[in-house]
């Protein structure tokens, strides 16, 4: 079986590619980049992601407008998403986020961050 | 010569006119009825040993009207006067309202043992109204003979004859006093009614000022407590514009300062896989970078607290599960300390929202863990309780717990340092901290308060230097 994809949306580029070198150190993904909604939105169809790092607040296409065409796309709606952002606390990351969704702080450390990718991806 | 002394004898008798006019201008007449010999005329010394006596004793009445103390004392000193000063059966003083238009029974001396303490109400349509509507004095010599005034409202005490005085200050009405019936049988004479009138007059002054006195002290009190509620309510919301302005800086900031903060936590963790284990030292700096990152994102987390701590999402939860959650999350907190558990089997429910509520917990285990230096216990106790006497709290008018409201009552109690009497009162305040730079935000328990307030519950802290604090959490049960 194939690594799994996940893909990171998120302005901040120097954050993207540590976040991928985090997460691919584990040999287990394979992470792909887009540092804006219109290039994450592409990316999204092209690659078909197995799971989305989504930042919220981001210049132009934001969080909410990339989600709600993800789930307008049938061939894309059910791609688990993984919200990262500034505006949680660290420990009410990844737990208590409702309707299908999980909440991730900017700052989570790199374990939590690959836990909570595992536990969302499915497969 | 002729000429001369005519005029000097014209103008003497015209000086001499002038200067009598002067003496006395307003009764002219009088003076020359009071002149006569003393030895000429007996009834002189009988006025003489009269005006004497009631010169006296007004003066004495003064003086002790004046050391009077408090308008009922004030009344009292003015009924004992016309009660001690004429031979009479009964006095008594009615104080008037004008709001209701009615008297009240303020003093009674004569009539019966008790009626001082009773209470007696009379209207206006009385003999004590027809007499503060005429503005004058009453004499009546048989009460029986006077028609006009037995039409009427009766009022027991006045029998047969009786002298009824207004007593009024500048226009304002304060009262009516009545002296009835002479022990000795007869109608009262002009001089013992114009001795009633004078109390009643020097007593108006005294009964005015005592008014006044009171009604400045009162208006003093009311001022203070007018005072202290806008004092109050001024600290509040300078404390509210301060809250909100950490808010609003808090979630604009959040996001500027968690992005370079993820970037350095990334990194730190790429750099700490990079490293072999063998190199202490640089691993030990990438430790304390993120050591530090992560203590910068604890301040930031803490300040959005403030921007977000409005709005709650309530349901129903067990609290004793959330309170074994909390406890469960910082153990590695609580090692050095031993925590004993009284929790009463099958509570309510109550209506939190529980990730708030957790936020509130964990920091309150956290104070305590961190206040128990070396060993110690931490009691954790949860039960119902009946509210003993109504409570609430200043300042959250809309907090408040009904006398016998049962209530879900969370304590949490350390053998830790302690609070000082000092520290306890601005435990609450935003940025207070006692743990030193870099230790703790001093938004904790704030923004716990803030929690808990929102939940319309409860939160207070007792404590005492060397022998540990106590922290109540008092919650509503769902309905």
């Amino acid at each position: 079986m194939g690594k799994k994809k996940v893909l990171i949306v998120d302005d901040e580029e120097n954050f993207c590619n540590l976040v991928k070198k985090n997460v691919e150190k584990t040999n287990e993904f394979e992470v792909y980049v887009a540092t804006n909604g219109d290039d994450g939105i592409k990316l999204i169809k092209l690659v078909k992601p197995d799971l989305i790092l989504l930042d919220i607040m981001m210049p132009g296409l934001d969080g909410g407008d990339v989600v709600s065409l993800i789930r307008s796309d049938s061939s894309i709606k059910d791609t688990p998403i993984v919200f990262l952002t500034s505006l949680v606390r660290k420990n009410e990351a990844g737990v208590g986020f409702t309707k299908g969704y999980s909440l991730l702080a900017k700052t989570v450390t790199v374990g939590e961050l690959i836990a909570c990718i595992k536990k969302n991806i499915r497969g | 010569m002729i000429i001369l002394f005519l005029l000097i004898g014209i103008l003497t008798g015209f000086v001499l006119a002038v200067s009598l006019r002067r003496k006395k201008p307003s009764q002219p007449q009088e003076l020359p009825q009071q002149k006569p010999c003393p030895q000429q005329n007996p009834s002189y010394l009988e006025d003489k040993i009269w005006y004497e006596t009631e010169l006296d004793f007004l003066f004495k009445f003064n003086e002790k009207l004046i050391s009077a103390f408090g308008l009922q004392d004030a009344v009292r000193c003015i009924t004992e006067a016309a009660y001690n000063f004429l031979s009479i059966e009964r006095t008594v003083f009615l104080t008037w309202d004008k709001n209701s238009e009615q008297f009240t029974l303020a003093c009674a001396m004569g009539w019966g043992r008790d009626r001082s303490q009773s209470s007696l109400v009379i209207g206006k349509d009385s003999i004590s109204g027809l007499v503060i509507h005429n503005r004058e004095a009453l004499v009546v010599a048989d009460l029986s003979e006077e028609s006009y005034l037995n039409k009427l409202n009766k009022e027991e005490y006045l029998q047969k004859a009786f002298i009824s005085v207004p007593v009024i200050y500048k226009n304002e009405v304060l009262g009516v006093l009545h002296v009835c019936d002479k022990k000795a049988p007869g109608p009262f004479t002009q001089r013992e009614a114009s001795v009633v009138m004078s109390i009643a007059r020097v007593g108006a002054i005294t009964l005015q000022n005592v008014r006044l006195y009171e009604q400045a002290l009162r208006r003093a009190e009311e001022l203070k407590i007018a005072y202290d509620e806008l004092k109050e309510m001024q600290d509040k919301l300078t404390q509210m514009e301060k809250l909100k302005a950490i808010g609003q800086l808090a979630s604009g900031v959040a996001h500027d300062i968690r992005n370079p903060l993820g970037i350095i936590i990334q990194g730190v963790s790429y750099l700490e896989q990079l490293i072999p284990p063998a190199e202490k030292e640089q691993l030990e700096t990438l430790s304390m970078i993120m050591d530090s990152a992560q203590r910068a994102d604890g301040i930031v987390a803490s300040l959005l607290d403030f921007s977000r701590a409005t709005k709650l999402e309530l349901y129903p939860e067990d609290i004793n599960s959330i309170l074994e959650n909390c406890l469960n999350l910082v153990k590695t907190e609580l090692k050095h300390v031993k925590v004993t558990r009284q929790i009463q089997e099958g509570l309510p429910k109550v209506s939190v929202d529980k990730n708030k509520l957790m936020q509130v917990f964990i920091n309150l285990f956290m104070n305590a863990a961190h206040a128990i230096v070396g060993n110690g216990e931490l009691a954790v106790r949860c039960f119902l309780k009946k509210m003993e006497g109504a409570k609430d709290l200043s300042g959250h008018s809309n907090i408040s717990f009904a006398s016998g409201e049962e209530v879900i009552i969370v304590e949490i109690e350390d053998t830790g340092t302690g609070i000082s009497e000092e520290n306890l009162k601005r435990i609450f305040d935003p940025f207070f901290t006692t743990k030193g730079p870099g230790k703790g935000t001093g938004l904790g328990l704030s923004v716990s308060q803030n929690i808990i307030n929102l939940h319309k519950g409860l939160i207070e802290i007792n404590s005492q230097v060397g022998k540990g604090t106590k922290v109540t959490v008092i919650l509503r049960i769902s309905k």
